[in-house]
């Protein structure tokens, strides 16, 4: 019942910003009615609502082998010692990882209950670059007059458009690998979506 | 002298691979997280330097009394830039500098999630970073309203010069930098961890990067607003600061420090992280109590998002009794930190090379700035002590004292990691003691001056009895310290020069990044260990030599 | 400056080193009061000092590791009972300050709500200060250096009732050991007792702008019947408040006098005040 109330089937992740979360909106609580100052108390609110949310959003994702971990663990813990975390289950029997699949983990077991297959790194590229010059001369635009913005925009649309477009060519790429086998919901959404551009 | 807008290419040339010579291209266009990492820390340095030779400047403009060297005006943009460009073109940054090149090698994997964010993150840093310090091109001068921006006088009628626009439009860039930047660190630790790490196996630098990443994305939307709100009032006709249109001044320095104040945090967290990295691998031993560490690191974080006012005791807006309870109670898990490394020390086996002299000296420094922080923030103690050099000390003494001895700290456990090269132990050794004897001798005078009442952000100060005595003190200190700057820059180039002989380990450490080449392969690992601890290397390491004696006595 | 500057930064070093946090003898019942506090902390956070370095230079001296020493110290990894000290200490510690610091700031509030016999109006404005009496009628307003002067009587609670008019400025009284900012839209009260005569310096103490260093004033305690002769003096001399001018926006720094701008202790002035009344 305990293990319940603190949460302590869920992931460490998920407990981490539902704990942040409730301190926000405690102390916001505290402060308005010390002090019905307005400032603060939003900023407050928006601190504790903006972790809170993030730490629903992780609990209502629960994942299903943390869920699977964490009734191994309580057994584990009901017959032996008592367990210490539902998110650290040292009972996952772990390989030497070698070779390709190393990166990025991605096994997906209750240590890292969140993780992603890597998908494909991109390579060298000066969208990034492009971008950023483009962001940094349209916003000193409104320090020095318009024109700078017609001479920001020009790096803006190169880089946005050279990142968009090599994005949309990797997802593609990474769906076409993986679709038959890993994603099968997934996939057809993610093929037509790309499909339409 | 350096121009005030260098930054050292040299240092840049001799970070691509050997004998490739300047793989210039590769450099702007790169995606990896390494290369990222080293051109944040390559440009935040640059950005130390530039900053560094500002503070000089006033130091030696405030040696006697009297304008000797700068006018009223050129005084102003100096203290402005020297603080902005310190705490967010070189602090943060340096966070992120460490963070982008650990955190991927920390919890074992390729990348960040986003690289392309990242390098995106990179350059709105740099180019906001140059458009602040553009201001000292344009002819009405650098912005001269204080790091801090304080409305009215920063709004239009008060502060005229075009840099003050230039430092809004600068610190937007790089505000929007740090967010996208902790946007990839969080996302990475959450789904790129190698298999077997779990939260409570992640090293404690990795941690600290976290919460530090979840202050960033809470913190930099106030200032970002706080600064959008500023920019439309100079120059869209806005009023949201001005009193005589229903605007108050005092809304500003709410969202000011409830970004500043976690800032102060963003900056320190990490560092504190770098060393519960240092003290175990010198002592030999694990950090004590890991847990309570890691607990701790999360308590500061959420109450340094509740201590914002304790900047404003002095304006009457707020209230004085919750802001010095949540101010006190910080210094308890700060403490909880502060015995953590000194029994990782008792009962180990210590060695001093130079990150775990940096190391030490922090634990020394760090505590008096630990302690007058308690003295500040009692609020009637602070109605003494706000805005003279009493504040001006204890600031760089949590900044300068804490964060950047923890850099060095870093800088040199990391380096053989990041360039396969050790540095010079002499060299680095002699930059170590410049630099904290000149930091005793800056500093320590400054308290004095301001117990007497020097307020800070003055030219020029009254020849009363003493100050002109301390005030010579202080600058010969800061001049002390200009120059181990130098002692470890040429170290930098003398390793650069060297052949790699680092190896993956030469520390015996304890986390991941230690288990890559040194520096790291394209894509980092090539395998892993087994990760069953917080200290993966360690166990590998240990696990290794009970195989070589088992096998020795398995085959007599 | 007729020493050589070698020995008065050696000088300097060694009053650093023996002074350091030595504040300015209070001479307010309020400085008094923070005084005591801050002699409490600097205790407490001398034993903090000495319990922590000790500790740590302990371990530095006592645990260094022998060269070619190839065997791992005892892997411990921590230890509750210790955690457990180490915050519940501080813990307890940080409750008694707090209960001392929000004493004193009743004390303060405590003074603002009491009966004060001299009401001022004080309004900070780039870079000068005004000073109203409203009850008795007078004016004193100055601009730049040497600043004007606030007449109080000894022993009597004054109530400051303070603004700004432009930027936020900040009344500071060094011997005072306070200050408080003068806000624009803001209306800032505190109270002060000055136990002895004298005259004190004040400065203003937030960034206001490019002569910030430029706008001192003067704190005069003098008994009562000085005071009452002071007031009667300057009665009716300015019965509206003056908008100052020139400004110093205007003002060529050199004229504003910097080497008259006085240390912040009691001094005599060199220079009558520059009060400018307008009739």
């Amino acid at each position: 019942m305990i293990r319940r109330l603190l949460l302590l089937d869920h992931p460490q992740e998920t407990r981490f910003f539902l704990f942040v979360g409730a301190f926000g909106l405690a102390l916001a609580t505290v402060y308005w009615f010390l002090t019905y100052e307005v400032a603060g108390t939003v900023l407050l609110l928006g601190f504790g609502a903006g972790a809170g949310l993030l730490g629903v959003g992780l609990y209502r994702s629960r994942p299903g082998a943390v869920r699977a971990g964490a009734d191994a663990a309580r057994r584990d813990a009901d017959a032996s010692e008592a367990g210490r975390d539902g998110g650290d289950a040292s009972a996952v029997d772990q390989v030497t990882a070698g070779g390709e699949d190393v990166p990025g983990g991605g096994a997906g077991g209750v240590d890292t209950p969140f993780s992603t297959p890597l998908g494909r790194l991109p390579g060298e590229t000066l969208a990034p670059l492009a971008l950023g010059l483009g962001m940094a001369l349209g916003l000193t635009a409104v320090v020095f007059g318009p024109w700078l913005l017609v001479a920001g925009l020009v790096p803006l649309a190169w880089g946005a458009w050279t990142w968009l477009t090599a994005a949309r060519d990797e997802l593609r790429a990474a769906v076409r690998q993986e679709a038959p086998e890993t994603a099968p919901d997934l996939a057809p959404d993610l093929v037509a979506d790309t499909g339409e551009r | 002298m350096t121009t005030l807008t260098d930054t050292p290419p040299p240092v840049a040339a001799a970070h691509a691979p050997a004998g490739a010579g300047l793989d210039l291209l590769g450099w702007l266009a790169t995606t990896d997280h390494k290369r990222i990492g080293i051109m944040y820390g390559i440009a935040a340095l640059g950005f130390f330097l530039a900053a560094g030779v500002m503070a000089l400047v006033m130091r030696a403009e405030l040696a006697v009394p009297g304008l000797q060297l700068v006018t009223e005006q050129g005084y102003n943009g100096l203290f402005t830039i020297h603080g902005t460009a310190m705490m967010l073109l070189f602090a943060t940054p340096m966070v992120a500098a460490f963070a982008n090149y650990l955190i991927p090698l920390q919890v074992g994997a390729a990348d960040m999630v986003y690289p392309r964010l990242n390098a995106l993150s990179f350059w709105l840093f740099l180019f906001g970073g140059l458009v602040v310090l553009s201001g000292f091109l344009v002819a009405s001068g650098p912005a001269d309203i204080g790091w801090t921006g304080y409305p009215p006088n920063s709004t239009l009628p008060y502060s005229t010069t075009t840099g003050t626009d230039l430092w809004i439009v600068g610190l937007l860039l790089t505000g929007v930098a740090s967010i996208l930047g902790a946007l990839n660190f969080v996302v990475t630790i959450f789904t790129r961890r190698a298999p077997g790490m779990s939260m409570f196996r992640m090293p404690v630098f990795t941690w600290s990067m976290l919460v530090t990443s979840i202050l960033i994305l809470y913190a930099f939307p106030a200032i970002t607003a706080a600064l959008i709100m500023l920019l439309l009032e100079r120059r869209f006709g806005a009023e949201f600061f001005n009193p005589s249109a229903g605007g108050d001044p005092v809304l500003w320095q709410h969202l000011f420090w409830f970004f500043g104040h976690p800032e102060v945090y963003i900056i320190a967290l990490p560092f504190f992280g770098v060393m519960g990295e240092t003290f175990p691998v010198f002592s030999r031993k694990p950090l004590f109590g890991y847990r309570a560490f890691v607990l701790a690191t999360i308590f500061i974080g959420a109450y340094s998002m509740t201590v914002w006012a304790h900047h404003m005791f002095t304006t009457g807006a707020i209230n004085l009794p919750f802001f010095s309870a949540t101010s006190f109670i910080i210094a308890v898990p700060t403490g909880v930190k502060f015995f953590n490394w000194i029994f990782t020390m008792i009962g180990g086996k210590l060695w001093f090379p130079a990150p775990m002299l940096w190391s030490v000296g922090f634990l020394f420094t760090f505590l008096f700035g630990g302690i007058t922080g308690v003295l500040v923030a009692s609020a009637p103690l602070d109605f003494q002590f706000q805005d003279t050099y009493f504040v001006v000390a204890h600031l760089h003494n949590v900044l300068v004292g804490g964060s950047v001895f923890a850099m060095w700290a870093g800088i040199t456990f990391w380096f053989p990691k990041f360039t396969g090269r050790r540095l010079n132990e002499p060299l680095a050794q002699a930059h170590f003691w410049l630099w904290t004897i000149g930091f005793v001798v800056t500093f320590l005078p400054q308290y004095q001056l301001g117990a007497w009442g020097m307020p800070r952000r003055y030219a020029d100060y009254p020849a009363a009895p003493g100050w002109t005595e301390l005030n010579v003190v202080s600058t010969i200190g800061s001049f002390c310290i200009a120059a181990s700057v130098v002692v470890f820059l040429v170290a930098v180039v003398e390793a650069l020069r060297r052949p790699r002989d680092a190896g993956p380990d030469p520390w015996q450490a304890n986390s991941l990044e230690w288990w890559a080449d040194s520096p790291p392969a394209h894509h980092n690992f090539r395998s892993l260990p087994p990760i069953r601890s917080a200290r993966p290397v360690f166990d590998a390491r240990v696990a290794a030599r009970e195989a070589q004696r088992g096998g020795a006595e398995d085959r007599p | 400056m007729s020493r050589r500057p070698g020995w008065r930064a050696i000088g300097g070093l060694a009053l650093g080193f023996a002074v350091a946090g030595c504040l300015p003898a209070p001479v307010t019942s309020q400085g008094r009061e923070v005084a005591r506090l801050y002699g409490t902390f600097l205790l407490i956070a001398a034993l903090v000092a000495i319990v922590v370095l000790g500790l740590a230079i302990f371990a530095i001296l006592r645990y260094r590791g022998a060269p070619g020493d190839d065997e791992l110290p005892p892997q411990v990894h921590g230890n509750l009972k210790f955690e457990a000290l180490w915050t519940g200490i501080p813990l307890v510690t940080i409750v008694g300050l707090l209960v001392l610091t929000v004493l004193v700031l009743n004390s303060f509030n405590d003074a603002v709500r009491a009966n004060a016999s001299v009401e001022v109006r004080v309004t900070g404005f780039r870079w000068g200060w005004r000073f109203v009496y409203p009850n008795d009628g007078v004016v004193m307003e100055g601009i730049g250096a040497p600043g004007p002067e606030l007449y109080v009587p000894v022993g009597e609670n004054v109530r400051v009732t303070m603004t700004g008019e432009d930027v936020i400025h900040a009344f500071y009284v060094p011997q005072f050991l306070f200050k408080k900012d003068a806000i624009p839209g803001h209306e800032n009260q505190f109270a002060f007792t000055v136990d002895e005569a004298g005259r004190y310096g004040g400065q203003c103490a937030e960034f206001c702008g490019i002569y910030h260093s430029r706008m001192p004033f003067t704190v005069v305690a003098v008994p009562r019947a000085e005071y009452d002769e002071w007031l009667a003096a300057n009665r009716g001399l300015a019965p509206s408040l003056a908008t100052p001018e020139p400004s110093l926006v205007t003002a060529a720094p050199t004229q504003l006098a910097p080497e008259a701008t006085g240390p912040y202790e009691s001094v005599e002035p060199t220079v009558q005040p520059s009060v400018t009344t307008s009739p």
